[in-house]
């Protein structure tokens, strides 16, 4: 009788079938690597995107301004209504420029007889974001400075009005803004004026949540919130937000930053604070030490005299 | 003959990855997406399928598994988990592919759905079992679902503009098999 007929398939086929099994295993030990040793691939990630993204600078601008001009032009539509509300708001504002220029000559006379000395070191880098993550669920744009330009990881990254996020990965052209409402991101906060301190926490939705709180009762919506630089990593006294609360009767923070347009970022050098180790040393009058020997033993107090 | 096709298959796969790549860099434009919003199709995903489903040959288990580990890369996810998703969910079409030919779009649609379904809740799973923060279940669904609203329309578009089609009746290939 006759065989049926011997396709190729049959000798390709198992062949196939382990090629196959080894790419899925390749995948998921990419996976598992990531996830046993995260910041290795992570600094793989950096130096691709690092490589390959501002060589496409030249196209990206190009677009981003076409879609300025679009959300620009949907703004027209409402142009009334627009000018009718900037007239409402600029009436309040000239009434609270008189208060800032009061409060201005306060804090110069104040400062004077104070003789404050300002943290001459919080200077900051400018910076234009290039991309973004691409996706609702990973918060974080990609910035155009990077290790060449002395960013590390850490610093504080913000808008003209607030804090916008923390610099995490660094490549030599350009760094990640991890965005605070990036479930991964977690920066301790004070809020005023209360001085509660909290943790600021974010979940993928627009409105950060403020957890850890020792006293929420002290806390009230539209208190507003500052980096408080617990930990050492942040700068301080950053505006944040003010305080809202959530339709699930959690307290969230409306963040003052602009997310719905962040075109240039600036990044806040800071430097580890110094650490103060020691109590400090005993404070005596300076005296002969041989015949007073017998008064300091007595205790730690400061010597009596 | 033989040329011919040889070459046919390899600039689709050149088109393949051009497309990826254009897919991924729009992704990439700083046009902010605010968190909590609804999260775009997954365009590159849709496109792979439909090919898978017309023409195998075209996409090499290596391309898309290559294709989509750079698009874990680029978009920030945790890198290989999609592309293994993916992967299972092309072979598992792909060892169906003469059941599926037969298939009417609806047919075919109800069958793509239930694969992309399947893909995101095996990442989802996987995330989970590994501890990775897992980000809201029903929003990453509702990509899937937008997904699956624009497979109709990548079909369309590539079968229109990139004359991708199911072989005809009697096609063979360079070596006179049926394709």
């Amino acid at each position: 009788m006759a065989k049926a007929p011997i396709s190729p398939d049959q000798y390709t086929k198992p062949i196939r079938r382990i090629l196959v099994g080894g790419v899925f295993v390749f995948l998921l030990s990419i996976f598992a690597l990531w996830r046993v040793d995260g910041a290795r691939v992570e600094k793989f990630r950096a130096a691709l995107i690092d490589r390959f993204v501002p060589n496409l600078e030249w196209a990206i601008l190009p677009i981003r301004s076409v879609s300025g001009v679009v959300k620009n032009f949907q703004s027209y539509a409402r142009i009334y209504e627009q000018n009718q509300e900037l007239r409402r708001e600029l009436q309040q504002m000239k009434a609270w420029k008189e208060a800032a220029l009061q409060l201005e000559l306060k804090n110069v006379r104040l400062l004077d007889l104070n003789r404050v000395r300002l943290d001459s070191r919080l200077t900051h880098i400018s910076g234009v974001v290039l991309a973004d993550s691409g996706s609702p669920f990973r918060q974080s744009i990609l910035l155009n400075v990077g290790t060449r330009d002395g960013i590390q990881d850490g610093w504080a990254a913000m808008d003209g009005l607030g804090l916008v996020g923390r610099i995490s990965g660094v490549g030599t052209r350009t760094a990640r803004v991890v965005l605070l409402t990036d479930s991964n991101s977690q920066i301790p906060i004070t809020v005023q004026p209360s001085g509660q301190r909290a943790i600021l926490t974010g979940d993928n939705s627009p409105l950060p949540i403020l957890a850890f709180l020792e006293k929420p009762e002290l806390v009230r919506p539209g208190d507003q919130v500052f980096s408080s630089g617990d930990g050492g990593v942040f700068p301080p006294g950053i505006l944040v937000g003010t305080v809202a609360a959530g339709p699930d009767r959690r307290l969230r923070l409306r963040l003052s930053a602009d997310y719905e347009r962040l075109e240039f970022l600036r990044v806040l050098r800071s430097y580890a604070l110094e650490k103060i180790t020691d109590a400090g040393g005993l404070v005596a009058v300076p005296q002969p030490l041989a015949n007073r020997n017998g008064v300091l033993e007595n205790g730690p107090g400061v010597g009596r005299e | 003959m033989n040329r011919d096709f040889r070459s046919e298959v390899w600039s689709y796969r050149g088109l393949y990855i051009f497309l990826g790549l254009g897919i991924i860099f729009l992704k990439i434009l700083p046009i902010p997406q605010t968190a909590g919003a609804w999260p775009y199709p997954d365009i590159l995903l849709c496109l792979t399928i439909s090919w898978i489903i017309r023409r195998p040959e075209y996409l090499p288990t290596l391309l898309i598994a290559f294709m989509f580990l750079l698009t874990d890369l680029f978009l920030m996810r945790p890198p290989g988990l999609m592309a293994f998703g993916v992967l299972a969910g092309t072979e598992f079409l792909r060892n169906r592919i003469y059941i599926l030919r037969e298939l009417s779009l609806i047919g075919e649609w109800i069958v793509v759905s239930l694969v992309i379904i399947l893909i995101f809740a095996l990442t989802h799973v996987i995330a989970f079992l590994t501890v990775i923060s897992t980000t809201n279940f029903g929003l990453e669904m509702i990509g899937g679902l937008t997904s699956i609203a624009a497979y109709p329309l990548v079909v369309w578009v590539s079968n229109a503009f990139f004359k991708v089609h199911k072989p005809a009746m009697g096609e063979v290939d360079e070596r006179g098999h049926r394709r």
